[in-house]
This record gives C-alpha cells, sequence and structure tokens, in this order.
C-alpha cells in the first residue's frame, strides 16, 4: 500500500505502542513545553524581588506556553508521517516523484479504508482542519538532511536534572552556643556534644546538551537550590549489605545481590547444586550508576523540615548539627542534593524505610539491579543527586577531672626544663685488649651501654644530669640549642650564682619553664599530642590520665616541693610553678575588658619563689624526678611521635616565627572577637548582603549564556520547509482535497524531485483550542 | 440534500489556504523575539546589580 497511515494521538492514553511515532513526537512536544514552563516559572520566582521587565517578558511566554500545553492536552489529534525510512527503503522509492506524489499519497491516506485511525470529516457535523508541513528537495541525501532537523524539532531526549555532589564537605565539633569548635586546645576545655556537618552548594559545569534540557535543569538549580539528605552511619562502610536486608536499619555499607548468570554447574561446586543455574554477586547501584551504600540513618534539610537550616544555606554554605550523638563514636556522613518527596516524615534524624522491593531491575541496561529511591508519591519520583565523599567526625569523651591540656603542656615544661631535648653523649666504643674497637658479627662497632636495666646512668658514660636526654630531641623544634642550667639548688648554689632581683633590671632571673620560647616549644607539642588523643579512643587518653594521676612510676621524691606529691601530675605542678603579678596595665585593661588579663609579658609578670627554685635545682640532678619524668615522655612518645629523623616540625606562626607572645596575640585576639561580636550581626547582614549580589549577578550572567544556548539551539533548527494550514473544514473528506489542490505556491518538486511530510489533523465540535495551539506552534 | 438557498446564511469566505515557505516554525520565532529581549533585560539588570555591588564595596 502506497499511503501512508494515520494514527490517532491523544496524550491521556497510556502505554500505547501502537500509537508510537505519533505519540513520541507530539508528547516529546508536550514535555518540551512543561521543561521550558517549569524552567520560567522558577526564574519568575526568582525574580521577584527584582522588579524588573524581566518579569512581564516571562508572563508572556509562560501564557503563551500555558495555553499551549491546554490546548494539547485537552486533545485529540490525528498525525500522519509521510517520512522515509532509510533502514526499510534506503533509496527512498516511496518518496520520489516529488510533491505530486506526495499529494496523492495524502488524499489516498484519507480515503484509506483500512486504516481506521484516519480522519473522517462528516459535512456539517464536526469541524476540522489540517497542518502539513513538506520537505521537498530535489534528491535523496538533502530529503533525509531536512526530515532530520525538522524531526528534531519534535524530538531529543529529556534527562532528568542530575545534581552533582556537593563540595567541601566537613564534619566539625560544635560547642553550646553552635559555634564550630576549630582549636585543638578548645575540644579539651569544654565538653562538645554535637557534630556540625558543613557543604556549599555543588559546582555545576555546563556540558555540550543538543536539547538543554541538561542546562535548564542545572540553571534551575541555581535558582531553586534542591533538597538535601544526611547519610550518617556509625559504622565503617566498608560491609557489604545483602539486598534482602535492606530494611534493617542498623546495617551499612556497599548492597549487594545475586544474579543469574547464563551458566549451569555440571557438579556441585561453591554451595551451588549440579545442574543449577550458577549465581553471581553484583554491586546495587542508585540511579546515578554509583554504587548504592546504605547508611543507618538519614536526616533532610528542605523548606519543610529544618527550614532554618534551608534558607541559611541559600548564602553559600549549609550546615547541619547532629546532636543526637554519642561521645567517643566515630560517625561517617555523606551529603546528597535531591528533588522529589522521600518517604520519610521525622524531623530529625532517623531511618529511612527501606524494602528489598526498591531495588529494581534496569530494563536499558541487561537487568543490571539498581535501587529507587522510596518517594512518598510512587508517581513522582525522587531525584537523588550524587553524593559527597564520606567524612568522618568523633567528639571524645572527656574526664571533668582530668585537664589534658594543662597537664601535656606542664610535662612538657618540666621534661624541657630538664633538658630532655638535648641530645645523649656520644656512646663509647667497646675495646680490645688490643686497643681496637670491637665489632659485632655483623661487623657494626659494638658501643658500651650508658644505662643500667632500670635506667640510673653508668659512670663515666653517663650521669645522672643525662637521664632523660635525647627522649625530647625529634619535637625539641626551635629550642634545640637551649640548654637550662639550675641556679641554686636546696643545698645552695651553682657556682656562685644568685637567684635575686637583678639591680639593673629589677627582675629575678627567669626559669626555663617561664622562658618564651620553652613554652611555645611545650604549647606546640602540647597541641601535636592533643590532636591526636582526638584522634584516638577516650581510652587512650584515659590511660594517659592513669600515667599522670596514678602512682608515680620510679617512686616519690622527697626534694623540696615535691615531698609528699604522690602522682606525676603533681609532681610537674610543683616544679613548673609560677605565681602571676598583674601589672598597672593588666590592672587596667582587666577593669576595661571586665576579664582577668593573665597574660604575662604586657600586663604582668610571673615569678617563681625560691623554694620552687631550689627544688628544680636539686631535681635536676635527682634521678627518681629524672626518671619519673622520662617515663611520662616515654609513654606519650610511645603513642605517637615517632619517626625517623630528619623530621618536619609543627610551627606555628604566632607562636614560634613572631617574636611576640602567642599567647598575649591569643587573649587580644578573644578581645578584639568580643568586640567584634558586638558588631557581628550587622557585618552579618552586609557581608550577606554582598554575598547575595554577587550570586545574582553570577546567576544573571549563567542566565544570559543559558539564553544564548537556547538561541543557538533554535538556530539549529532552521530548515527550508513549505507549510500549509488549512482551517475552518467543515465539509466531508472532498473539501479536504479541494483545500489542498487549490492551495497556492506550492512546492516546487517535479516528478524527479522527493517529498516528505508530517500532517497534522483535527476533527472536533470544538477546534478552537487545536487551532490556537497549531497557530501558535506552526 | 436540501435545496435551500445557502448564500445568506454562509459567513464571510475564509482566507484561502495557500503554501508558505518558512525556515522556521511560529514558536520559534516567538521564542528567539522573547530570548532576545531577556538577554537585554538581563544585561542591564547585571549593569545596575554591579553599580550597587561596587558601591557597597568601595564606597560611593
Amino acid at each position: 500500500m502506497a499511503a501512508p497511515n494515520w494514527q490517532s494521538f491523544a496524550i491521556e492514553i497510556p502505554g500505547k505502542d501502537l500509537l508510537k511515532k505519533a505519540r513520541n513526537a507530539l508528547e516529546t512536544l508536550l514535555v518540551y513545553m512543561e521543561v521550558v514552563k517549569a524552567f520560567l516559572e522558577t526564574i519568575k520566582a526568582f525574580l521577584v524581588d527584582f522588579g524588573n521587565p524581566l518579569k512581564a517578558l516571562l508572563e508572556a511566554l509562560l501564557n503563551l506556553i500555558n495555553t499551549l500545553i491546554e490546548a494539547l492536552k485537552r486533545t485529540g489529534v490525528y498525525a500522519l508521517y509521510d517520512l522515509p525510512d532509510p533502514f526499510t527503503d534506503p533509496k527512498l522509492l516511496r518518496h520520489v516523484g516529488g510533491f505530486q506524489a506526495l499529494k496523492q499519497r495524502f488524499k489516498g491516506s484519507l480515503v484509506d479504508a483500512q486504516d481506521l485511525n484516519r480522519p473522517q470529516p462528516i459535512k456539517g457535523a464536526l469541524q476540522g482542519g489540517y497542518f502539513m508541513i513538506v520537505a521537498d528537495a530535489n534528491g535523496p541525501a538533502r530529503l533525509i538532511a531536512l526530515v532530520q532537523t525538522l524531526l528534531k524539532f519534535f524530538g531529543g531526549e529529556f534527562l532528568k536534572p542530575k545534581y552533582q555532589p556537593p563540595s567541601n564537605v566537613r564534619v566539625v565539633p560544635v560547642g553550646t552556643d553552635g559555634d564550630p569548635i576549630l582549636a585543638v586546645t578548645k575540644i579539651f576545655k569544654e565538653q562538645v556534644t554535637a557534630l556540625a556537618i558543613e557543604w556549599s552548594l555543588p559546582t555545576t559545569v555546563p556540558s555540550d546538551d543538543p536539547a538543554f534540557q541538561g542546562l535548564a535543569s542545572e540553571l534551575s538549580q541555581e535558582f531553586f537550590p534542591p533538597s538535601w539528605l544526611i547519610e550518617r552511619s556509625e559504622k565503617p562502610l566498608n560491609n557489604e549489605v545483602q539486598a534482602a536486608d535492606i530494611g534493617q536499619a542498623l546495617q551499612a555499607g556497599q548492597v549487594v545481590t545475586t544474579v543469574p548468570t547464563q551458566f549451569i554447574a555440571p557438579k556441585t561446586t561453591f554451595g551451588v547444586a549440579a545442574n543449577q543455574i550458577v549465581k553471581r554477586k553484583v554491586k546495587v547501584k542508585d540511579q546515578n550508576g554509583d554504587p548504592f551504600i546504605k547508611f543507618q540513618s538519614y536526616a533532610i534539610i528542605s523548606p519543610g523540615n529544618n527550614p532554618a537550616s534551608f534558607f541559611l544555606g541559600q548564602l553559600g554554605t549549609f550546615r547541619f548539627i547532629d546532636t543526637g550523638i554519642e561521645l567517643d563514636k566515630t560517625y561517617f556522613y555523606r551529603v546528597r542534593a535531591y528533588s522529589g518527596n522521600l518517604s520519610f516524615q521525622d524531623q530529625e534524624i532517623g531511618a529511612l524505610q527501606f524494602k528489598s522491593s526498591d531495588i529494581k531491575s534496569n530494563m536499558n541496561d541487561g537487568g543490571s539491579p539498581y535501587f529507587q529511591w522510596p518517594a512518598a508519591d510512587p508517581a513522582s519520583p525522587v531525584v537523588m543527586g550524587r553524593p559527597s565523599a564520606i567524612v568522618r567526625g568523633k567528639v571524645p569523651k572527656l574526664n571533668p577531672k582530668f585537664d589534658v591540656i594543662e597537664v601535656l603542656r606542664r610535662l612538657f615544661l618540666a621534661a624541657f626544663s630538664m633538658n630532655f631535648h638535648l641530645p645523649l653523649p656520644p656512646p663509647m666504643p667497646v675495646k680490645d685488649v688490643q686497643g681496637k674497637d670491637v665489632l659485632d658479627a655483623q661487623k657494626n662497632i659494638v658501643y658500651k651501654p650508658q644505662f643500667t636495666p632500670a635506667g640510673d646512668p653508668i659512670p663515666p658514660q653517663t650521669t645522672v644530669e643525662d637521664i632523660g636526654k635525647g627522649s625530647l630531641t625529634k619535637l625539641s623544634g626551635s629550642i634545640a640549642s637551649f640548654a637550662a642550667i639550675p641556679y641554686i639548688s636546696l643545698k645552695g648554689s651553682f657556682a656562685g650564682q644568685k637567684y635575686n632581683v637583678n639591680e639593673a633590671t629589677g627582675k629575678l632571673p627567669q626559669m626555663p619553664w617561664q622562658l618564651r620560647r620553652v613554652r611555645f616549644a611545650a604549647a606546640r607539642n602540647t597541641v601535636k599530642f592533643a590532636a591526636f588523643f582526638l584522634d584516638v579512643p577516650a581510652s587512650v587518653v584515659e590511660g594517659f590520665r592513669a600515667m599522670m594521676q596514678g602512682p608515680l612510676p620510679a617512686g616519690p621524691s622527697n626534694i623540696g616541693t615535691l615531698i609528699g606529691k604522690t602522682t606525676l601530675q603533681e609532681m610537674v605542678f610543683a616544679l613548673t610553678q609560677v605565681e602571676f603579678t598583674q601589672n598597672a596595665v593588666g590592672k587596667a585593661t582587666s577593669a576595661l575588658l571586665e576579664t582577668d588579663i593573665v597574660s604575662t609579658d604586657i600586663f604582668g609578670d610571673s615569678t617563681v619563689d625560691h623554694n620552687t627554685v631550689a627544688t628544680y635545682g636539686s631535681a635536676f640532678s635527682d634521678a627518681i624526678v629524672r626518671r619519673n619524668l622520662l617515663a611520662g615522655i616515654n609513654y606519650l612518645l610511645a603513642l605517637a611521635g615517632q619517626g625517623v629523623p630528619p623530621n618536619w616540625i609543627q610551627l606555628s606562626i604566632l607562636r614560634d616565627i613572631i617574636p611576640w607572645s602567642g599567647q598575649i596575640l591569643y587573649d587580644l585576639l578573644a578581645k578584639i572577637q568580643a568586640l567584634f561580636d558586638a558588631f557581628k550581626g550587622v557585618i552579618e547582614e552586609l557581608k550577606a548582603f554582598i554575598d547575595l549580589l554577587i550570586r545574582k549577578i553570577d546567576t544573571m550572567e549563567r542566565f544570559i549564556e543559558f539564553l544564548i544556548e537556547i538561541l543557538n539551539y533554535i538556530e539549529s533548527l532552521s530548515v527550508g520547509f513549505y507549510l500549509l494550514k488549512v482551517t475552518g473544514l467543515d465539509g466531508d473528506v472532498d473539501q479536504w482535497f479541494e483545500a489542498l489542490d487549490t492551495a497556492q505556491n506550492e512546492p516546487p518538486s517535479t516528478y524527479t524531485g522527493y517529498s516528505a511530510a508530517i500532517a497534522f489533523a483535527y476533527l472536533a465540535i470544538d477546534v478552537a483550542a487545536f487551532e490556537t495551539a497549531f497557530g501558535a506552534i506552526f | 440534500m436540501s435545496d435551500e438557498p445557502k448564500a445568506p446564511e454562509t459567513p464571510e469566505e475564509p482566507a484561502k489556504p495557500q503554501w508558505e515557505y518558512k525556515t522556521e516554525f511560529g514558536i520559534n520565532t516567538k521564542l528567539r523575539d522573547i530570548v532576545h529581549k531577556a538577554i537585554d533585560a538581563s544585561s542591564a539588570e547585571i549593569v545596575s546589580l554591579k553599580r550597587k555591588l561596587d558601591r557597597l564595596t568601595y564606597g560611593s
């Protein structure tokens, strides 16, 4: 049969394969309109506060599109595709004969009694009309090119929006006031009870996209950021979860399932009975093709849940504070954007109800299993974005009776004051009777031992003052060349020195633990080990506490102020005791700021009383004190701080490089912060407003880029074609023929030419909607 | 078929349909027009926003 078939078309009828091309083309057109409409509506909403002329333009376009959508939805049309099919008719023989042949095929299709879908006009009963779009060429190649461009208008794949992973995801502990705590030392000062997960909007990079739907969705994300899903797990995610177990909230890890292979096991092997199909394990993927990893609990940030976080996030950084955490437990988090409604009602963090039926087969991909996120309304599936990397966070459990930071600092001050950072004297080789070095089996020189197994020195190789030396060499940093020398001991002075006020300066000499560089070295190592304690279970900190607050490892000392000190903590506090005296500047500043300023160097002086100085002098040469301190240091070194020299050292710019007291700078910064806080509200608002302006400019620039993309796309649709609009028909099929025959300026191709056509026809009692829709489109 | 005269009832003759040679569909023409206007309006908006930003950042 020469004449092509008419096909009826109604958008509401789902899944009728009969409708194929017509359904595809017009439905695509409808979806195209819906996408453009949705896009324009988001822009319109975004422009609410702009009050600019764009709004009126968008209104106009929206009205036009609304009319089209309504008209197309309400009505059914007939579509005729008289198009070449190079697969079944490679020489396009059906289309040879030019426009005159096409006209005959068109007429034939209207009277083809076997084509039940053809429009059958009845005189006086129905109104009708048709639109014919004709591609007219003088050769088959040209016809194919024309038809391809024409179909581009109707075709095109409509992609789902794909949200990129959020960026800059991090977990930080937060204090009672909700502010993130970024200083390690502060975490040990105040029991933290919550973790904040922070992230930024994903960066979208437009890619080539002929139908610009991807661009539309990306741009609409800029205007209307999606909701966010925060995934949390208390256990590492390197486990496997069987697909049947995804309903169990406590399970977490990569979801796997088994799929049948094409093989049959000839004999029983690996638990598969003989003559059974062999199954293999596969990872379940999510809708984006990434492996689906199930977490234990989930939270949502959207305008409905956590509105404050959601709207604050529009300024750039989103934050979710997880208060439901247990201390000393590591949590794993991930963040992803999504749109739609998840079947999840809880305001707080909670479980998502997964069912094994949520794992479906992708029939476009050989049936590979994938996870469909459960939507509140199954008719509108959730579009889930790609996840961020997994980040982890932990809040350490602190013992309120143990000030980790101060104890660490005092231990290091005491150890540095005892020269633990200086190297040991070089070892002496063992000599044989001839005075030559003794070699071991590996031909290495054998050295004499420097200490007894109990830790006591072996003269003349070492003395008591060498106990502990070398233990902190790797951690000495900027005090590597500093040597502490005691002034006096309980028995008298060393080499005639006195611990008296210097007549020139009017001040007492400074003890090692008062010196800035020693204090900085101690503070630096304190931060280093405190940071280590944050990463390990609280039991390790508890072990350190037992060391410092338990019985003295080398026994008690009976020297001066150390008498009666039964723990290492008491011992290091007594050894590094200082008294602070505020000077006039300190008093005035304290009164002004209504807080006690305790920094030395500017606001006052620290002094060390005579007993402490003398005790230090005696302890300097006391094996028991030294061995006690060494036990504390060795305990720390056994946990961390190991490495092969030369080692990188941690420097703090404020403490080590700028020759100022770090402590005073920190205090001043704290006060400046207090002043800043007073203005914080105003500054934050201004900053937010400026950020908003910048963001608007960026978005507008992207909007223009997008508009230019649309222009380019429109240009790519340009193609020469002939259009015939026939409206107002109320007669029978003869009237349809007559309209075609009498139409002027018909396509010029002769019998050697090639013609193809797309025709849309309508027949109804009221055809106003059709005419509006087609008039607007074509 | 009735022999009644129809002439007086006939509404005015609709314009005879005729073929038009076109290079694009009507909706694309409209869309292009609106896109052009939207680009102009957006550019003007950007200029105004940038001016506002400069004033906020550097003062007037």
